[in-house]
């Protein structure tokens, strides 16, 4: 069973069903694609584990993050437990993210999986690149929208940036970005950056449509002048190799309909 | 020439639209945060009111929130309702709370932090069943001043404009106030309507603030003070400098937090000012004029009938201890893999006992120790609202935990147990040390406590703010999650819980004497200094003990002494087991129901003991006013 939404994304991509997962009920929201298998356990907040239910359905493995390291300890004592991190700091997490597939495929039998797993991702990309290849291009500006005076951009070496970078695309934020990959601005700090496409991630917040069309600032920044700017569905910003799959194939596809 | 021309277009569309509509706000923000805290300290005639010791802030907060996930498409004027429904509900519990205390500036305070707390629980527990990213309401928390458009600066002059306006007429009738109750009622002011209006239109300018730009902190305390500090002496005056302060203080900190964040790290100002605003309280505290000792009340100067309810107090703690046991019981009940209610049977046992045990056992014992501790602390301080909690002992426990993981981050094994017991002792030693310089007025360790909880209160909006998964990590600890305790240290709990309570024991004499003053207390041969700084100290180890184990926010070191009373339990040692036995039984069913109502999410003990506990505390202290 897998504690960590990444790591349960990758049980399902490489053909394995994982017995129960951490806020089965949010996963739904936050992670869609790949979708659980029905019956999947939920086994309680990620603060909060159920221990007594993980201990009742007896697992054979428990796939952890580092965020639940100190209860490894813990955990030992139902199952063994393997902590494989999708969080580390590193310039290159999307070769991160392939060798924790294989390292997990090889501890549920399924390293044949993975290994086809990983060849449809290079197939992807070759599609994909030439897919964008025939637009014209600009550098991509990833935000997610907080409330209505605030945004995370994407850079450095998050998931977004690093899938940005994979595709062939070039980020617009180059300032630095916290541990995660992330900086929190207000949206006034977007005003200096000129000819770029504005890509938001869902979920957007509801009053931000408002907040924002009131707003001259926004309405004067380049992008939103000449209207290159716009929004996808939700991806897991802190997946696997799944989440950075569905992340690019939200992004050519919308990149594919502004671009044209 | 081109791209510079584009720059400076923007360069002047940022002054415009962004740079300026932000001055205008921290000017505003901080003129109308200053005038509604000078005009509440006017009518409450208490230098430690302000917006946010009321709650008004905590209470705005807490139903912005709410609306947030409920219903989110609101803005505008739907918005500020909600802030203002959420502002005059904290205010008026609190003013309803310390009435039975003839609402002394102490009371009052302690009362709005309770508030205050109690928003914030329910607020975490929000957001952590709600919705895991719900960042945002903690940024707003943290009340950032960033802006772009002159909108909603122009919202809120307006609204501020007619609160200014309903204020001019009750300039006059409020000076009168200076001169006394009496004086002010023989000239033909009607007191009561004019200081309920008072304080309506002091509310509403900090709700309508807080729904634009969220929380900012201490504004509206430090600025009239500065003004009284100045020597102003009459109200409009008062009101006039407090705006000026204000929106200085606050343009200033607005300024320097722009200038020093830089490209770096998001700061929201309203977290800054309250880091600066903390110390400020403290200076304050030691301005003010130590409240006289309370003459001894009915209920501690009933010493010669402590023999005959001797036996009573005896039946009731075997009582107890009886039910505790029962309670005890409820560990064999809980919810199936499949969601159905059951009772442990032989297959399962061996599987989940392991699990269930620790929790029962190290909640309760946490239980216990917080509700000595606070049996101790409102008996020393003959304050019902005194308890470890609002002592700043847990707040220094969670100072420990944010900076343990926001620098530690993911690695933090043993380093988050360390942290947190140096910051419960550092916590200890701080307060301690003012209880020492200050002849132990024990009102004032209480206000250190609650400058405390305010400094860390900002700090962890301020980690939270910046995000990352460790923030969300800082959030369930605050909860109080107990699900993964080992066994040693549930039993490890519960043995200090018994060793400290038997410590509490030999000191019921002092328990039994220091209530009925210090002179009686001297009279009889004890030494109150000593006396109060030993018991001090034995609750602060109650509350370093206990806060890892279920977190900070229990509010069961508050009642259980409150129910001991309302049992009518006057003897100070039985009411010290008797409180202890309660704090556990509490424990016990809020772990309980932790563990089940929501199957198959398991909830944080600490947030569920609170929530259990605070509706039954109000009632209490409702019912204490008829009697």
């Amino acid at each position: 069973m897998a504690l960590d939404w990444a790591l349960a994304e990758t049980m399902i991509a490489i053909g394995r069903r994982p017995a129960g997962v951490v806020a089965a009920a949010d996963y739904a929201k936050f992670v869609i694609e790949p979708a659980l298998p029905p019956d999947t356990a939920d086994l309680g907040l990620q603060q909060e584990l159920n221990f007594e239910l993980i201990a009742a359905l007896r697992p054979r493995l428990i796939l952890i993050s580092p965020f639940l390291q100190r209860l490894k300890p813990t955990l030992d004592r139902i199952a063994p437990s393997l902590n494989l991190s999708v969080y580390e700091v590193s310039e290159t997490p999307l070769a991160n993210r392939i060798a924790i597939t294989r390292e997990l495929a090889s501890h549920v039998d399924a390293s044949q999986a993975a290994e086809t797993y990983i060849r449809r991702l290079d197939a992807l990309r070759a599609d994909s690149t030439a897919r964008l290849a025939k637009l014209q291009r600009r550098p991509v500006l990833l935000v997610s929208f907080i409330d209505n005076r605030h945004a995370r951009v994407y850079g450095g070496s998050s998931l977004y940036a690093e899938t940005l970078a994979w595709l062939g695309l070039e980020s617009a934020w180059s300032k630095p970005v916290g541990n995660f990959g992330f900086e929190t601005v207000g949206l006034e700090q977007l005003a200096t950056l000129a000819d770029v496409e504005l890509v938001a991630v869902e979920p957007v917040p509801p009053d931000i449509t408002y907040a924002l069309s009131s707003s001259p600032l926004w309405k004067e920044l380049p992008f939103v002048k000449a209207k290159r700017e716009g929004r996808i569905a939700p991806a897991f910003m802190f997946g696997g190799l799944p989440s950075a799959e569905r992340f690019s194939k939200l992004l050519v596809s919308h990149l594919e309909e502004r671009w044209i | 020439m081109a791209a510079s021309s584009i720059e400076t277009r923007f360069d002047r569309l940022i002054l415009l639209h962004a740079t300026l509509p932000r001055l205008a706000m921290a000017i505003l923000c901080g003129a109308g945060l200053a005038v509604s805290g000078a005009i509440l300290q006017q009518v409450l005639r208490n230098p430690l009111v302000a917006p946010d010791t009321l709650a008004v802030s905590a209470g705005a907060r807490l139903t912005l929130g709410l609306v947030t996930l409920l219903a989110p498409g609101l803005f505008g004027f739907g918005r500020d309702l909600v802030a203002i429904v959420g502002a005059v509900a904290a205010v008026a519990l609190v003013l309803v709370i310390s009435r039975s205390r003839k609402y002394s500036p102490v009371s009052m305070i302690l009362a709005g932090l309770v508030v205050s707390l109690y928003c914030g629980a329910l607020s975490i527990i929000l957001v952590l069943l709600k919705d895991r990213y719900l960042i945002g309401l903690f940024i707003w928390g943290s009340g950032s001043l960033s802006q772009q458009s002159w909108e909603p600066a122009i919202q809120l002059a307006m609204r501020l404009v007619v609160c200014g306006g309903v204020l001019l007429l009750l300039v006059r009738p409020l000076s009168v106030l200076d001169a006394g109750e009496d004086a002010a009622r023989n000239v033909g002011v009607p007191v009561e309507r004019i200081r309920l209006l008072a304080i309506g239109v002091a509310v509403l300018m900090a709700a309508f603030i807080t729904s634009t730009v969220g929380v900012i902190g201490f504004i509206g305390l430090a600025a009239p003070a500065l003004a009284t500090f100045c020597g102003v002496q009459r109200f409009a005056a008062r009101c006039l400098w407090s705006a000026i302060m204000g929106a200085l203080l606050l343009l200033v900190t607005d300024l320097a937090v722009q200038l020093l964040s830089g490209d770096g790290a998001f700061i929201p100002t309203g977290a800054v000012t309250a880091v600066i605003g903390s110390p400020l309280l403290l200076l304050l505290l030691s301005r003010l004029q130590s409240r006289q000792p309370q003459p001894p009340t009915n209920e501690t100067l009933t010493s010669s009938r402590v023999g005959q309810s001797r036996r009573t107090a005896l039946l009731l703690t075997l009582l107890g201890a009886a039910t505790l046991a029962g309670l005890a019981a409820l560990v064999m009940i809980g919810r199936g893999p499949d969601g159905s209610w059951s009772i442990l049977n032989g297959e399962m046992f061996a599987d989940v006992l392991p699990w269930r045990l620790p929790r029962m056992l190290a909640t309760a014992g946490a239980g216990g120790l917080l509700a000595i501790g606070g049996y101790i602390l409102q008996r020393v301080t003959q304050n019902p609202l005194a308890s470890p909690e609002i002592m700043g002992v847990s707040a220094g426990a969670i100072m420990g935990a944010a900076i343990a993981l926001s620098f530690a981050g993911s690695s933090m094994d043993i380093g988050l147990g360390l942290a947190t017991t140096i910051g419960s002792f550092a916590a200890l030693l701080f307060v301690l040390s003012i209880s020492l310089r200050r002849s132990a007025a024990p009102e004032r360790i209480l206000l250190a406590g609650v400058a405390l909880t305010a400094l860390v209160d900002a700090v962890v909006g301020l980690i939270i703010a910046n995000g990352g998964p460790s923030s969300v990590l800082l959030l369930a600890w605050l909860a109080g999650s107990a699900s993964d305790i080992s066994l040693p240290v549930a039993l490890a709990t519960v043995g200090a819980a018994v060793v400290l309570l038997a410590v509490g024991l030999l000191g019921s004499r002092w328990l039994a004497v220091l209530p009925l003053g210090a002179s009686v207390a001297t009279g009889v041969g004890v030494r109150v200094p000593v006396a109060q700084s030993a018991l001090f100290a034995l609750v602060a180890l109650t509350a370093a003990i206990a806060t890892p184990v279920i977190g900070p926010l229990t509010f069961v070191g508050l009642m259980a002494p409150h129910l001991v009373r309302l049992f009518g339990i006057r003897s100070a040692p039985a009411g010290l087991v008797l409180s202890a036995l309660i704090g556990a039984a509490l424990m016990i069913i809020a772990d309980t129901l932790a563990r089940t109502i929501a199957f198959p999410l398991q909830l944080p003990t600490g947030i569920l003991a609170s929530l259990l506990a605070c509706p039954v505390l109000l009632l209490l202290i409702a019912m204490g006013n008829k009697r």
